[in-house]
This record gives structure tokens, C-alpha cells and sequence, in this order.
């Protein structure tokens, strides 16, 4: 086919993607062009997606991830430790500190009992603190792990672990490598956005979401509650939608000029990538305007149109998910309690950083449950590592606070493909160190990608001599906290 | 390698080769790989190794570890070497190379390769004229032209900066700032100057090992001070300077090898030939530099701008020459012998400020913690006040001048009064004198003038007793206060004492005490006292040179006259009299010396350790810190070429080797690197990787030419290896691809035709702004601020703000904008910028649709729009002729009638929206800042800006055609 045909620039028009991704594919040196470009029927379903169908069949299709930036206390939320109570003051087992280090303890700390009272709830009877009283009336829709650990103390290392399976910069994100292998499901929206609360990035940056050495088209977008939702998406004053309509047919109508004269598939996928802009133009802000919500929707969440906040977050998280956006990643600052001040305690900080957090993420689980969006879609709550069972007291503080602790951890999943009301793992007495079934970072990015029809050893992209993999060299199924 | 393989193959026999046998093996035990292997060999991949060991299982090493071989000759004369070996494969691929692209093509691509700017139009014109006559003469000085051109270190600089990772922040949690600016600028120079490449990576690898290492070369070390600083609290800073080194290690390897050796910090590389021992031993290098991830990234050097080091040398001898000055005037005075105390009852004693402080005193203006506050006294000055001290303070605000400790602190006596003497320019809300006697009650003595509205002291006591009204502005006023009404009584020593004042303006003339006690300070009178009374016990306030010889003194070594000059100077009443405007001016030297220092900027650079300092590297296990193996000393992996023996082994010998002619990947690496940028794809597809895991070299042998001529020809220079490459055909070929190229060349790795490249993120926003003639060309100096939207910056723990530029450094070129690592500026990483965390070989050229939003809707490309619309209708008020040269501008070409037509069709169709809404067209333009002349026509010039954002947003203009 002559390249300066118009049959050609059609042919392109349908395919133009598939070839950029082609194209992006092979620059890094090694995918068969063939294979990606051989099956038709993949354009179809996921026209960005790398491959031509999942591994196996996923549970999940979309993934809420819901990321408490600087980690709260395990002993305070979920897991209950009465020796702690016990104890209270009294200088900890040595055990606990030889050989440890610590990001902040000096000398012998004491243990700290939490303040707090659990409680037993739902049918599966799982204990929840009661500073989460919406979310234990939905306890039954959870996947408890306990037993999580991590390799990394401090939080950028922590977080750029759990996103990206290395504590260092340069790999790309969980959302960058879902998006890279299934491609997007929505014509018009971002396929992996994100969205902050608590007016700080994540401490390790917008890497937690990059796209590393991946395409970056596969990057997180992050779409602000205030000013545009999407960088440079609203026109500029004085064009309307109308005027900017007849400019993008304009500059496509000059672009097919020169794919006529230069037969450069690369000019007619931009054709594609300016209607993309037009559109998302309007289709983001629409998706992004909670206040189409009803009033009892907007109470339930505890939600405010107009704010920035975590509550609004969680119900965008529902209506970008209910578009297809295949990930969507939250972040909310103020977690990182260590007991330094009166703003810094577990006695004030952490129940109004639970107040912000538990009923919209209750009203989310119940939201998506009633409009059925659930059963395919995986909620995941989490910090980036544990608290210690010490108070931290630094510099003879006061006030209450946990170190950070790497040996173990607690976190949530719930939905698409995960086990109902269930508890996964276990610490010891003093909630210290794991005593039943252990789940590393990566067996839990193996597990996360296994739910979406991934084989995480399979999933590799070729960079610098290597196959790299979201969960580098490890990472094992944890099959008991499957569905 | 090929001897561990050899061991398990027997040449000539598939069938007695352990190799074979195990492939070929039907018991699972025996089997390689393992059964629960994922990754079988299939029957087919079995028999191919079958037949190659049966046919003598021939080796080779890998192509780019052996040595590039030069070509033989096989062009002709007239032809260029690089378009016979292009032509070549060409011809064997069955394709025919495209002709030459038009004039116009031509200098739009070599201007935005080599300098990353587009020409302007008249420079198209000319251009377009000399070709017609003298097509290879007007390409050769266009070449010339741009190599000259202020603009080229910009470009390259551009490039370099991904592979050393630059940015303005440490990276991390925290990401603090850094100033490391100034080695951006050195490689602008660099590559301004054409510093061949092999001195180039010298200094950049070595420089603080250069024999006496200029400024500049110490500079260049800041290459390697790209690395990451981890600043979060709680962060164990060995582990992250171990981070910074196997940073430094696969960042030169990767630079100058075009090898990712990073795999082999956790264990032997799986692919090439790289042990972990041999990792460490690299490693080894690199450990013996003295950063170790300190919050302060000490070492740092403190660099001055060029003007500011020639303003300094002249500082430093008004200092010298003020200094000597002083000092001989000091040394020849006589200071006459007092033999009675001269202080008479009733006279003002010199106690406090007027610039006659007491001895030694430590005197502060606080605000700003100023130590040079004193100027001249105005001629109206009362008789006795030879300086002043101007304090504001802001409303609400308290500020004060004081003094605390000197050699004498004073003895209160009875009837002491304090004499004040001030100006106030514009009224306090209260003024007040605070003394501080030398016990547990500190300044809490104070008479104060005005309303008392502060939180101190007890009003009505002697810690706060009123004095009297505010005393009237403009005129000098003289105040007193009773000592004793203060709490001063007989027999106090007081240690210090401070003007204070809570909003307004005031010249403070001074603080003199009146007494009617005869002072028994002999040693402020008489040298030979001074001795006498301090020989003994010097004071503390000495400084320890001073104390050394005021102690010698009792041994009868006196070395009487620095030690006498000093009294003269700094303790002798007389002397100081006599001596304070020579001392004034000293310190007004002293002040300007310091001022031009303190704008120096702090750059962190690397500096050797040596002695018992060196550090013994050891392997590290798994990569990590804590789990040390054996040590190791700095070598190179044996794949590669022997270092020389009799050099010492540190970061000089191995920036030599990297030159050394045996070397056999840092000519094809960087000349890979050139061919890319101009390219678009490298000879060898992977940038990164030339190891076994990279692509093969489409064009081995020209690549080895290409690598043989640079080294051995052009010496390393740059700028000969860009007109080597430039002035072939292939470079100036048209770019249109025919329906046989598509098919048998998709990628075009032959050359048959240009490739059509999407410029970088750098050059799309320089482009812009220069097409609407809004391009700063200010070269250098500290990082800008170009607008970006609110809220890209909210770093944890880290308050900083993006404060936006003003003036021209809104529009400078994009590299001198301020980078950010965990926030760089967002239109930069839409156009596939890395974060420059790590060093990045390669950006992937991506097409999305955030970077249509960028350049359709980002102000700087509307104020770019606004820029070429009003230049367009400069000498013309037909729109269409606008258009034209509009268009024109953009792409370097004539528009076709089918193109104008469509922009006209455009055009009318705008017009008559803002006709009827000219809101809309006073907000467009108010958007690009674009302030209408009287005769210009709103409705035609919102209008052109449409026209003028089309235009931009072209692909022709997106990409080097």
C-alpha cells in the first residue's frame, strides 16, 4: 500500500496505536514488532494493551488503591495486642532493639499499650479498632493481611518498594506496568490516574506513579480538585470549546496534509492523540464534577463539591472506575505519627486522620458493592511499612508516637477476586515480629497482578540487557487470601 | 566466558558434548534447563545447537569488546566515506536513497540539531539564495555558522544533562536545593569551546586530581555530585553514600561503556561478562571521595561569578592596603604616658556606643545580626557623637542595638547618669535603654520614653520606670536617666546595655555614662600597665594569638611592638580615638569583602581522600552495606583492556583508560550517541547496552570508522565529528518514504530517506518561543522559574515555593529552567523528560495526548502564538499576507494554496466570533501578553493568535523533518 494514499492514512487511523506502541516496543531493543502487531482482535477490547489476552482469567478488572502516605500504627487499627497493655511503660524485651536500627529511637524505649478498644464485628467476628467504626460495619467485605512486611524503614524507599518493586528510583510504577500489559478500557479518560489528598505529594515524589523506563504514556496522570483537573486541559481564556473544535480539526486537517506527503505513521497517530486532548477536554471535568452526585450520595461519603479532600477523592475514585479507568491511586498525607508534638500524636492526629478517612472509604466499599462494580474491582488499603510497639519519645517527648517498623505490618483488600471477612497471618504478642504466613512486597504485587490475569514473572519488559519485572527477582501468589 | 563454555563442548561432536547431552536429556534429573524451568528449549532451538557444535561450534567474542578495526577503502574520492557504507546496505536492501530534502528542510533540520533552535526568517531567505548558486557552499558555512554559534554549548549541554542525572534538588524525601548550577555552565562552555571529549570526561571525572586543579576543573567534578542526597530524618548515611557511589559506578560505565553494570552489584552479571568481584573492584574508584551523604554535601567549593571575582580582588586590597594603613599609622604612634587618671568628675565617660565602644566589646544590631553598623555621624551631630547606628524597626516589632562583655565591664558609682543622644526620623511607639547588669537578673533595667506596650519588666518598678513623653521627630534630642532610678546602684557591674525601639526609625547617636568615680583603668592608658595586668591571666577575650604573646611576655620575650601596636588598635583609649577612621575605613572594606563572599555560590564537588583516610573497599553482598565480604582494590573487568600498571589506581588512571587507544567501546559509544540525536535511531539501536543483551550495530563498519576517525583524525573534537556526519549525503536526505520502504524498511535502519524525529522536550518549548521572538538569549547563572501551574510543588517537609521569574528569565531557554526531581517542571516530563533520578542513555519518543494539551493550552505557547501574530502583522494589515508569513515563520516553507486555504476558511470563520465578541479577543490577547498598538486591529490580531496556536501545533513544526 502506498504510504501517500488515503486508504493508507485509514488503515493507519485504526491501527495507528497499536503501531506506536510498536514502535515504542522495539525501540527498547528486542520485542517482536510481529507480535504485537499480529493479532488483530487485540486492538479491539485494549487497544493500548501489550498483551493480546490475560494470562488467565482475572478476577479484578480495575484497582482502587487507597495509600496512607507515612504509615499508620497496626497496634491502633488492626491489630490488637493486649500484652501491650500490660507492659505499658515498662522498658521493651531486649530482644526487640539488638541488632535493630531504628529511623528515629535512641537508647531503650518503652512499650506503648494503644489507647485505643477493639472490637469483634460482622459474621466473620474480625476485630477492628474503634476508631474505624464505618468501616467495621463492612468488616465482611475484607481480606485482613496482618502479616505484611517490607525491607525498607524509611518512606521513600518504602513507597517506591511497594509501587514499584525496588526502593530505588527509575522502575516504573504498579499502575504504569497494569496499564502497559492490559492497555486502557476507556477511549476518552486516562487509563491510571491519581489523586492526592492532604496537601502533600507522596514523600517519594511523583515516581511512585512514574512509568520508569516504560512508555510515558503509561504514567499516573494526576487529576487536581482545584484548578485544572488535568494539566493545561482547559483552554486558555478567550477560545471556547467551539473555537478550539475548529483549531484541532484545523491542525488535523494540515497533519493529514503532510501523513499524505511524508507517509510518517507517527503523523497520524498524533492526528488520533489531538482528537484524545479534544475529547478528554470534556470527559475528564465531567467525571471529575462530584456535584452531579445526588445529596445522599455526596452524605454518605462525607463528601464536599468544590473541596480538596480524601472523602471526595474515594467518591472520584468510584466514578472513574465506573468509567473504566483500569487504576486509581489515592494518596493521603498525615499518617507518619512519631509523638513530636501536639499536632504529631496518636492521641489527636490519628482519630482525626480516621475521621477524614473512615466513612468515606466505608461509603466507597458500599457504593461500588451496590452498583455491582465490586465484584470486579479490587480495593486495596495500605501504608508503605509498620509502627513500632515502642513509644518513640524522641528527645523525651510527651506525646505519643510509633517509630517506623519494617518487620510487619497491616493492610486490606476487598472486592474483585480477594476472600470475604477473612484474616490473613498473624504477629506475635507483642505484634513485633510475623508468626504465621508471612507476605513480602512482592508476593503481594505478585498476588495483586495474579487477581488481574498476570503472571508477574511473565510480565516483562526488556531494558539495559535485562528482563525487568514489577517484582524484580521474587515475589510468590499468596493463594490464601484468594476468592 | 568462552572458556567455562568450552569446557562442556567438544568441538566437531553434538553427541560427546556435556552441553548436548544435557539439552538432549530425557531424564529430569540430568536436564537442562530443569523441568520446573519456565523457559524450555524447544526441539528446534536443540537441533540448531546440535548442528553448530557438530560443525566446529565456531566463537567469536562479542563484537564491541574487541577493538574497532578500520575499513578498508573502498570509496572513491569525491564520494563521502559515510554514504558509500550507507549506500551500500542501501543497495543491498534493494532500496534507492531519496534525493537531497529542499533548502528549506535542510537549514531547519541543521539548525535544530545543532544548535536546538529554528533559523530565523532571513536567515531562510539567504540560505535558500546561496544554495541555488552554490549548494555544497552554502551548506558548508551554514555548518560553519552554527558550529560558532553562541547558542551550540545549549544544545549538547541539553543532552549531556540526562546522562549526569543534573538537577537543582538533592532528590529523595526531602529534596532540598542544591547549587549546582555552575557545572551546568561548565559544560555549556565546554561545549562552546569544543573541550575535546577526552579532556572533557577528565575533568569531569578527575578534575580534583589535575596537578594544582584550576577552579574550573574542580568545578567539572560536580558530574559526579549529580548523585542523590538523602536528607529525611532517620536515614543512615553510609547506606545512601554507598548508593551515591553505585550510582557513580553505572553512571560512568553506562556514559562512557554503554554497559549497565548495575546488575552485577547483587550478583555476577547474567549476560556479560561483569563478576561482582570486578563490580567492587570498579566500585573501588569511586569510594575514595570524601562526600558522604552529609545533609551539608560537603565537600563543597564556593564559587563567584565573574564580575563578583573582580569586584573581590579589588575589595581584597582595599582591605590589604586599609589594613597597612592602619597599621603603620598604629605602629608610629606615640601614645603619651597618663600618670593620673584624666577622667574629672562630671565629664562623660566613653562607656557605650558612638563607635568608642568599650574594649573588645561584642556590639550587635539584631534584625539582621549586622556586626558593621556604624556610619559617619551627620554634621549635626552632638559635639562627642562621631558615629551613629540607623535602626528601623517594622510596626509591632522590636529591634535593638546593643553591646555584652568587654574587657571592662563597668562599676557602677554613685550618682552615674546615662546620657543618651538620638534622632528620630520617624516615631516609635516607645524607645527605651535596657541594661543588663553582670548577675542573675539580666536586662531587666529599663527607663523607657512613650507608651509601654510590652511584655517585659513591671511597669513603674526600676525593670520598667517611665521617663517621659516621645521625644519630637526630625531634631537631634538628649536624654538622661538617673542610673540608681534604674536599679544601676553603686557598686554594679554592668555588662552590657541595648538601645531598644519597637516600630519606627531612629538614629542612635550613643549611650555616655556620667560619673564622678575617677576611672582606674590604667592599662587602657599605658602599655606597659596593660602588661602588668594581664601577663599573668589573660583574658578570654583575647583572641589565643594575642593570649600567647601577652603570656610570653613573662618569660622576657616581649616582642613589644605587634603586641603594642595591637593595644594601640583595640585597647588604648587614646589610641582608638586617634586611630577610628582608619579603622572605620578598614571596616567598611572588611564589610564589602564579606558581602561580595556571601554571594558566592556553595557547589558541591568531589575531593580525593588520601593517607589513613582511604577507605578499604569491600564486596558487598547482595549488594547491601551492612553484609560486607571480601575486600577488594580498584581494577578493571578482564573483558575489557589491562589499566596500566605503575599508575596509581584511582578516578584519573581510570578516565585515562577510558582513552586509552585499546579501548574498545568509548569512541563507538559516544559516536552511537551523535549519530542518534541526529538520526534518530543509533547505529546500534540500544544506546545503553552494548553488551551481549544490546542490538547489533546496523552498520558495524561504519561504526568502527566512524569511532577510528574520531579518535584518531578529529582528536576527540565534537564539533569535527558533527561536520564529519552533517556533511553527508545522508544526512541532507529528503524525508518522504516511498511504498518500498514501507515494506522493506519501516524503520528505516538503511537511511534510505531522513527520519522524521519529534524534537525533545526542550527544543518544542525553545522552538516556540523563538518563532514568537520572545527567546531570552541570557546564558548562564542560577535556575529560573518559567510559569507552570499551581500546586506542582508540594513536597513533604519541604516548604519551598516555585517563585515564579520575572522579566526575561520567564523565557529563557528550557535547560536553564529550575529542575526539580520529585516535581520538575510538568510540560518538560510530558514531552518524555526524565525525572534525572538516574542516568537516562535514552528517551523513548512517546505521542499522547497530554502533550497536545500542552502545546495547545499551556500560557507560554499562547504568549508564543501572541508573539508570532504580532510579528506577522508588523508591515502588513492583510490577514492573509499575516498567515502566510505566519506559516512561513513556523515551518521555514511557503505554505501550499491548499494549506492557506484551509487557514483562511479558519480564519473567516474567527473572525466573525470575536466580531461579535471581542471580550473573548481582549482575553486571548491579554493571555499572551500582548499589548495592542493603537493602529493595530483587535478582531485581526485574536484572530492571528488562533491562526498562530494552529500553527504551533503542527506536526511539521513538532518534529525535525
Amino acid at each position: 500500500m502506498d504510504p501517500r494514499s488515503d486508504l493508507f492514512l485509514q488503515s493507519h487511523l485504526e491501527g495507528t496505536r497499536r503501531w506506536f506502541l510498536g514502535q515504542a516496543g522495539l525501540g527498547i531493543g528486542g520485542l517482536a514488532l510481529s507480535s504485537l502487531m499480529g493479532d488483530q482482535q487485540v486492538g479491539a477490547a485494549d487497544p493500548l494493551g501489550l498483551l493480546s489476552t490475560p494470562h488467565f482469567a482475572p478476577r479484578a478488572r480495575r484497582i482502587i488503591c487507597l495509600h496512607m502516605a507515612g504509615s499508620p500504627p497496626q497496634q491502633e487499627l488492626f491489630d490488637p495486642k493486649p500484652l501491650l497493655k500490660e507492659l505499658d511503660g515498662q522498658p521493651c524485651p531486649t530482644d526487640l532493639i539488638d541488632g535493630e536500627t531504628f529511623a528515629f529511637i535512641k537508647g531503650h524505649p518503652k512499650i506503648l499499650a494503644s489507647p485505643f478498644q477493639f472490637n469483634s464485628h460482622g459474621q466473620s467476628g474480625m476485630e477492628i479498632s474503634e476508631l474505624l467504626p464505618h468501616l467495621a460495619d463492612v468488616a465482611d467485605e475484607l481480606c485482613l493481611i496482618r502479616s505484611m512486611h517490607t525491607d525498607q524503614f524509611n518512606h521513600a524507599p518504602a513507597q517506591l518498594f511497594i509501587y514499584s518493586g525496588s526502593p530505588r528510583f527509575g522502575r516504573p510504577s504498579m499502575g504504569s506496568w497494569l496499564t502497559w500489559g492490559l492497555g486502557s478500557m476507556n477511549q476518552d479518560l486516562p487509563a491510571f490516574v491519581v489523586l492526592v489528598s492532604g496537601n502533600k505529594t507522596p514523600s517519594a515524589g511523583k515516581s511512585v506513579w512514574g512509568s520508569g523506563f516504560l512508555p510515558s504514556v503509561h504514567q499516573g496522570i494526576q487529576c487536581r480538585t482545584s484548578g485544572d483537573p488535568v494539566l493545561y486541559l482547559g483552554n486558555p481564556p478567550g477560545i471556547d470549546s467551539v473555537t478550539r473544535r475548529r483549531t484541532v480539526d484545523a491542525i488535523q486537517e494540515l497533519d493529514k496534509i503532510a501523513a499524505l506527503r511524508d507517509g510518517d505513521p507517527e503523523t497520524i497517530a498524533r492526528i488520533e492523540q489531538y482528537e484524545l486532548a479534544f475529547r478528554m477536554q470534556a470527559s475528564v471535568p465531567e467525571v471529575m464534577d462530584i456535584s452531579r452526585e445526588s445529596p445522599k450520595t455526596l452524605e454518605e461519603y462525607g463528601a464536599e463539591p468544590g473541596k480538596s479532600s480524601f472523602a471526595n477523592n474515594c467518591l472520584l475514585a468510584r466514578r472513574l472506575v465506573e468509567q473504566d479507568v483500569r487504576f486509581v491511586q489515592l494518596f493521603d498525607w498525615g499518617w507518619d505519627i512519631h509523638g513530636t508534638a501536639p499536632h504529631d500524636d496518636i492521641m489527636t492526629q490519628l482519630p482525626k486522620k480516621c475521621g477524614e478517612t473512615d466513612q468515606p472509604i466505608a461509603a466507597l466499599l458500599r457504593d461500588l458493592r451496590q452498583r455491582g462494580l465490586l465484584d470486579d474491582t479490587l480495593v486495596i488499603w495500605t501504608g508503605e511499612f509498620g509502627r513500632t510497639a515502642m513509644n518513640e519519645e524522641r528527645n523525651g517527648s510527651k506525646f505519643l508516637g510509633r517509630d517506623h517498623h519494617p518487620h510487619c505490618y497491616s493492610m486490606w483488600m476487598a472486592g474483585g477476586g480477594v476472600k470475604k471477612g477473612h484474616v490473613h497471618g498473624a504477629t506475635d504478642e507483642l505484634g513485633y515480629r510475623i508468626v504465621k504466613d508471612p507476605v513480602g512486597v512482592h508476593d503481594l504485587q505478585a498476588t495483586i497482578l495474579h487477581l488481574m490475569g498476570i503472571d508477574h514473572e511473565r510480565l516483562t519488559y526488556p531494558y539495559q540487557g535485562r528482563d525487568f519485572r514489577l517484582t524484580d527477582v521474587s515475589g510468590k501468589l499468596v493463594p490464601g487470601i484468594l476468592a | 566466558m568462552k572458556e567455562q563454555l568450552f569446557g562442556v563442548i567438544e568441538a566437531g561432536s553434538a553427541d560427546s558434548s556435556e552441553l548436548f547431552q544435557r539439552i538432549s536429556s530425557d531424564e529430569p534429573e540430568k536436564r537442562m534447563p530443569p523441568p520446573d524451568h519456565s523457559e524450555a528449549l524447544s526441539s528446534e532451538e536443540i537441533s540448531i545447537l546440535k548442528q553448530w557444535i557438530d560443525a566446529g561450534a565456531a566463537w567469536e567474542e562479542h563484537w564491541a569488546f574487541t577493538p574497532p578495526k578500520m575499513p578498508a577503502v573502498f570509496w572513491t574520492q569525491e564520494q563521502h566515506p559515510i554514504d558509500a557504507f550507507i549506500e551500500k546496505k542501501i543497495d543491498a536492501g534493494g532500496l534507492t536513497a531519496n534525493g537531497p530534502a529542499s533548502a528549506a528542510v535542510l537549514i531547519r533540520r541543521l539548525s535544530l540539531d545543532l544548535i536546538g533552535l529554528p533559523p530565523d526568517p532571513d536567515r531562510v531567505a539567504r540560505f535558500i539564495e546561496e544554495d541555488a548558486i552554490d549548494a555544497d557552499g552554502a551548506w558548508h558555512s551554514l555548518i560553519d555558522e552554527l558550529l560558532a554559534s553562541d547558542s551550540f554549548g545549549e544544545r549538547w549541554a541539553s543532552a549531556w544533562l540526562d546522562l549526569a542525572r543534573y538537577a537543582d534538588t538533592k532528590g529523595y524525601e526531602q529534596d532540598g536545593m542544591r547549587n549546582i548550577w555552575p557545572w551546568r555552565d561548565w559544560v555549556i562552555q565546554a561545549f562552546d569551546r569544543d573541550l575535546p571529549f577526552d579532556q572533557f570526561t577528565i575533568e569531569q571525572l578527575a578534575g580534583d586530581l589535575i596537578e594544582d586543579p584550576s577552579e574550573s576543573n574542580r568545578i567539572a567534578t560536580a558530574f559526579h555530585r549529580n548523585t542523590m542526597t538523602n536528607d529525611e530524618g532517620g536515614t543512615q548515611n553510609e547506606e545512601f553514600r554507598v548508593a551515591a557511589v553505585v550510582d557513580r559506578v553505572n553512571t560512568t560505565m553506562q556514559v562512557w561503556q554503554g554497559m549497565t553494570a548495575g546488575c552485577a552489584q547483587c550478583h555476577d552479571h547474567k549476560y556479560d561478562p561483569i563478576s561482582q568481584v570486578e563490580y567492587y573492584q570498579l566500585f573501588d574508584f569511586f569510594n575514595q571521595s570524601e562526600d558522604a551523604d552529609l545533609n551539608s554535601e560537603a565537600p563543597l567549593l564556593k564559587v563567584l561569578g565573574d564580575e563578583d571575582k573582580a569586584l573581590l580582588i579589588g575589595a581584597k586590597q582595599q582591605v590589604k592596603d586599609a589594613q597597612q594603613s592602619l597599621d603603620q599609622t598604629a605602629k608610629a604612634l606615640v601614645i603619651p604616658i597618663a600618670d593620673a587618671s584624666p577622667t574629672e568628675a562630671g565629664a562623660l565617660d566613653e562607656i557605650a556606643f558612638s563607635g568608642k565602644m568599650p574594649p573588645l566589646c561584642q556590639s550587635m544590631v539584631d534584625g539582621n545580626r549586622k556586626e558593621w553598623p556604624w556610619v559617619q555621624a551627620p554634621p549635626d551631630a552632638p559635639d562627642g557623637i562621631q558615629q551613629v547606628i540607623r535602626q528601623t524597626a517594622p510596626a509591632g516589632q522590636t529591634r535593638q542595638v546593643y553591646f555584652e562583655k568587654s574587657l571592662h565591664p563597668h562599676v557602677a558609682a554613685a550618682g552615674d547618669r546615662y546620657h543618651i543622644d538620638a534622632r528620630i526620623v520617624e516615631p516609635p511607639e516607645w524607645m527605651l535603654l535596657q541594661v543588663r547588669l553582670d548577675d542573675q537578673s539580666l536586662w531587666e533595667h529599663r527607663g523607657y520614653w512613650g507608651t509601654a506596650t510590652f511584655a517585659h519588666g513591671v511597669d513603674g518598678t526600676e525593670s520598667l520606670l517611665f521617663q517621659g513623653e516621645l521625644p519630637a521627630s526630625g531634631d537631634w534630642v538628649h536624654l538622661v536617666i538617673d542610673a540608681a532610678s534604674i536599679g544601676i546602684e553603686a557598686g554594679k557591674t554592668v555588662a552590657g546595655i541595648a538601645m531598644t525601639q519597637q516600630g519606627g526609625v531612629i538614629e542612635w547617636g550613643g549611650v555616655r555614662r556620667e560619673s564622678i568615680r575617677p576611672t582606674e583603668r590604667d592599662d587602657l592608658f599605658s602599655f606597659s600597665s596593660f602588661i602588668d595586668r594581664w601577663s599573668e591571666k589573660p583574658s578570654d577575650l583575647f583572641e589565643p594569638k594575642i593570649r600567647d604573646s601577652i603570656a610570653a611576655t613573662r618569660n622576657g620575650t616581649v616582642n613589644g611592638s605587634d603586641l603594642e601596636t595591637w593595644w594601640k588598635k583595640k585597647i588604648s583609649t587614646e589610641g582608638r580615638r586617634i586611630l577610628a577612621p582608619q579603622q572605620q575605613l578598614l571596616d567598611q572594606a572588611s564589610k564589602q569583602q564579606m558581602d561580595i563572599e556571601a554571594r558566592a555560590v556553595s557547589v558541591p564537588v568531589m575531593a580525593q581522600l588520601t593517607g589513613e583516610n582511604l577507605r578499604t573497599t569491600y564486596l558487598l553482598r547482595r549488594g547491601s552495606h551492612l553484609s560486607p565480604g571480601d575486600p577488594v582494590t580498584a581494577d578493571i573487568p578482564q573483558f575489557l583492556p589491562p589499566i596500566e600498571e605503575d599508575q596509581t589506581r584511582n578516578r584519573m588512571a581510570l578516565a585515562h583508560w577510558l582513552f586509552s587507544p585499546a579501548n574498545p567501546l568509548t569512541a563507538r559509544v559516544h559516536v552511537n550517541r551523535v549519530w542518534e540525536q541526529l538520526f534518530g535511531t543509533g547505529l546500534v539501536e540500544t544506546l545503553e547496552d552494548f553488551g551481549t543483551q544490546g542490538a547489533l550495530p546496523s552498520h558495524p563498519e561504519l561504526l568502527d570508522w566512524l569511532a577510528l576517525t574520531w579518535q584518531q583524525q578529529d582528536r576527540w573534537s565534537h564539533k569535527q565529528l558533527l561536520r564529519r556526519i552533517v556533511t553527508s549525503d545522508t544526512y541532507r536526505r529528503s524525508n518522504q518514504r516511498g511504498a518500498l520502504q514501507q515494506q522493506v524498511d519501516p524503520d528505516n535502519r538503511l537511511l534510505s530517506h531522513a527520519t522524521r524525529i519529534r524534537l525533545p522536550a526542550e527544543v518544542i518549548r525553545d522552538q516556540a518561543l523563538a518563532i514568537g521572538g520572545i527567546l531570552s538569549t541570557k546564558k548562564f547563572g542560577p535556575s529560573v522559574y518559567p510559569p507552570q501551574p499551581d500546586g506542582i510543588w508540594q513536597v513533604v517537609y519541604n516548604g519551598s515555593g516555585w517563585k515564579e521569574s520575572e522579566g526575561e528569565d520567564r523565557v529563557r531557554r528550557s535547560l536553564y529552567t529550575f529542575f526539580r526531581r520529585t516535581a520538575p517542571y510538568p510540560a518538560m516530563l510530558t514531552f518524555d523528560a526524565p525525572t534525572r533520578d538516574v542516568c537516562t542513555p535514552r528517551r523513548i519518543r512517546t505521542n499522547t495526548p497530554l502533550q497536545a494539551l500542552v502545546i495547545l493550552n499551556d500560557p507560554v505557547y499562547i504568549e508564543a502564538a501572541a508573539g508570532l501574530a504580532r510579528w506577522s502583522l508588523t508591515g502588513t494589515d492583510q490577514l492573509t499576507q499575516a498567515i502566510e508569513r505566519a506559516f512561513q515563520r513556523a515551518t521555514c516553507r511557503p505554505a501550499t494554496a491548499q494549506e492557506l486555504k484551509l487557514l483562511q476558511e479558519l480564519s473567516d470563520q474567527q473572525r466573525q466570533v470575536f466580531e461579535l465578541d471581542p471580550a473573548s479577543a481582549v482575553s486571548l490577547l491579554e493571555g499572551g501578553r500582548w499589548e495592542l498598538e493603537e493602529t493595530q486591529n483587535l478582531t485581526d490580531a485574536a484572530t492571528l493568535m488562533v491562526i498562530a496556536n494552529v500553527l504551533l501545533n503542527l506536526d511539521e513544526v513538532l518534529v525535525r523533518g
